[in-house]
């Protein structure tokens, strides 16, 4: 189901003194089975952008179309959405409202008005995928940690079984184990289920490592968009904005600077042993 | 969605209703809603509606944001008019089934709830041309000489400046959560009441289990900075009473005046 996003403007508090306009003629399409990130400086219009994904917030000007159907054009259309796109916001433990962890997951299976049965199975298999083991089913949520309540909600999400799982910053605030873990879990999800990811996200590190294609937003627009290899060999644009490519891609640079012949299209520190040995090797060769 | 709540009306502006110092506001305000009471026929009532016109005209304020205070009352408004009218006894003034009207209903009625109108627009004038800051600082002020009599002055100040500052945070946390529930096909605005109360479940609690913390991460950051309540402490905006202020003074002196002398020599 891909998303066709066309013309999108949204202000907020329009006719009011306080207006802002926070997203401006943004025109984008997210391909079915895709992992595209997203990123910008602070206030560049991400976490606006991403909530007209499941008609949260309506268009000021423009339209999203959601599988050939416009979401302004019924509430019908809007709660199929709601079921298609899961949205998780940025702290999303700070959602947990229920008793157990049980009960918080199942509050959105249970609002698709799904039977008992099915409910339990979702739920169980929804913490299995991101990691939780059943022992937790009857535990508070308010007694986790950080980490464990983060997963918690995003299976709260995923227990809707959408088909596309959209993401503000999922990796905020946790310790880089924490980080790693939800990361393994969101690649396990794109990869094994195909779900269509999209990744808003300030760590260049974390979109480096699983994004395919990019678009980076600033000041309500899109101002750079393509593969993550493309947009992060364009360092000097990034830097403009104020964001940093990813620590292999600087690293290449520097070496590119004092006179390596390496490529700039690295992203991983893998992708950068296999380039410097490259170009070891062949110095070496000649 | 929920953004539209009308709280915290102050419109920024330059104008000299907004420079004026807020203590000589809240004092205006305060005679004026006491005047109000006062008065007893329409020329004391005419001369209450022209100051507070003349007040407003002052603000160099856009009717829009006026009109939004008016607006969340006006219910009030009709309905002390229609109570007023139809339950005052007296000469009838026309019958609607079994209601009938009163000509001395529909005075009152009319007494009434201008007097709902301009209380509602001098107050309004008074939050919209003054921040919250300045509100609280003036009230704190103003309630110095209480302390003597257990007036908790700088606490009620500072409590009222807390809250303040954190219903917007509050406000903008609820609609954050909302939308993450709606996220999870959660329903708020459908169902009956009981379904609508019980909807509201997923928002409360998150919403409540944050502002505690937030609470407490407040008092540990006050705590932390050696907060004790008022004692000694020192201000870096000082409040001055300027000539403008005296001339607001000497208008609401002329008003109680006005109002007073209508009340004694005219008719009523
Ligand atoms: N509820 C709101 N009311 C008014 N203005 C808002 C609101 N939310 C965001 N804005 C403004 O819209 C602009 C874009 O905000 P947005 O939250 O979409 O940015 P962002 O790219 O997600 O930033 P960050 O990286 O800090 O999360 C900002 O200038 C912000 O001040
Ligand atoms: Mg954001």
């Amino acid at each position: 189901m891909p998303i066709l996003i066309e013309g999108l403007t949204y202000v907020y508090a329009a006719g009011t003194p306080l207006e802002a306009r926070a997203v401006s003629d943004v025109t984008l399409s997210i391909e079915d089975g895709e992992l595209l990130g997203i990123i910008g400086p602070t206030g560049s219009g991400k976490t606006t952008l991403i909530q007209h994904l499941n008609g949260l917030l309506r268009p000021t000007q423009g339209r999203v179309v959601v599988d050939g159907v416009d979401l302004a054009s019924s509430r019908e259309a809007l709660r199929a959405v709601r079921r298609k796109v899961g949205l998780i916001f940025q702290y999303p433990e700070q959602q947990l409202f229920e008793e157990t962890v049980f009960e918080d997951v199942a509050f959105g299976p249970r609002n698709l008005g799904l039977g008992e049965a099915e409910v339990e199975a979702r739920v169980k298999e929804a913490l299995g995928q991101v990691g939780l083991g059943h022992e937790l089913l009857k535990r508070s949520p308010f007694e986790l940690s950080g980490g464990q309540m983060r997963r918690v909600a995003i299976a709260g999400v995923l227990a809707m079984k959408p088909k596309v799982l959209v993401l503000d910053e999922p990796t905020a605030g946790l310790d880089p184990r924490g980080r790693a873990e939800i990361l393994g879990h969101l690649e396990a999800l794109h990869g094994r289920l195909g779900l269509t990811v999209v990744l808003v996200s300030h760590s260049m590190r974390d979109v480096a490592r699983l994004a395919r294609r990019l678009v980076v937003m600033d000041r309500g627009r899109i101002v750079l968009s393509g593969t993550t290899r493309e947009v992060f060999s364009r360092a000097e644009e990034l830097e403009r904005l104020g964001l940093k490519p990813p620590p292999m891609t600087s690293l290449m640079r520097r070496l590119r600077d004092r006179g390596r012949p390496v490529s700039l299209g690295v992203l991983t520190v893998e992708e950068a042993r296999r380039e410097i040995l490259r170009v070891v090797r062949g110095e070496r060769g000649n | 969605m929920i953004r539209n709540v009308p709280i915290g009306q102050f419109v920024p502006g330059r104008s000299i209703i907004h420079r004026l110092d807020p203590r000589t506001k809240i004092l205006v305000v305060l005679v004026y809603v006491a005047i109000l009471f006062v008065a007893n026929n329409a020329y004391a009532y005419a001369l209450l509606l022209a100051f507070g016109l003349a007040g407003l005209a002052l603000t160099r304020l856009k009717p829009r944001p006026v009109l939004r205070g008016l607006r969340s009352v006006w219910f009030l408004v009709v309905l002390t008019v229609l109570l007023n009218l139809f339950m005052t006894p007296g000469p009838t003034l026309f019958r609607l089934g079994p209601l009938h009207a009163t000509q001395t209903g529909a005075v009152m009625g009319l007494f009434m709830g201008g007097r709902l109108v301009l209380l509602i627009l001098a107050t309004s004038l008074l939050t919209l041309t003054t921040s919250p800051i300045d509100l609280t600082d003036g009230l704190e002020r103003l309630l110095q000489p209480f302390r003597r009599v257990g007036v908790p002055a700088h606490e009620l100040a500072m409590m009222m400046t807390i809250a303040l500052r954190f219903i917007p945070t509050l406000v903008e946390e609820a609609d954050k959560i909302m939308k993450a529930q709606m996220a999870r096909g959660a329903d708020f605005m459908s169902g009956n009441i009981v379904r609508r109360v019980r909807s509201l479940v997923p928002l409360l609690v998150p919403l409540f289990v944050s502002a505690f913390r937030r609470a407490d991460d407040l008092a540990l950051a006050m705590e932390a900075r050696c907060y004790r309540g008022g004692l000694n402490r020192t201000r870096m905006r000082q409040l001055k009473f300027m000539p403008r202020d005296l001339g607001a003074a000497l208008a609401s002196v002329a008003l109680v005046a006005g109002v007073v002398y209508l009340r004694l020599q005219g008719p009523s």
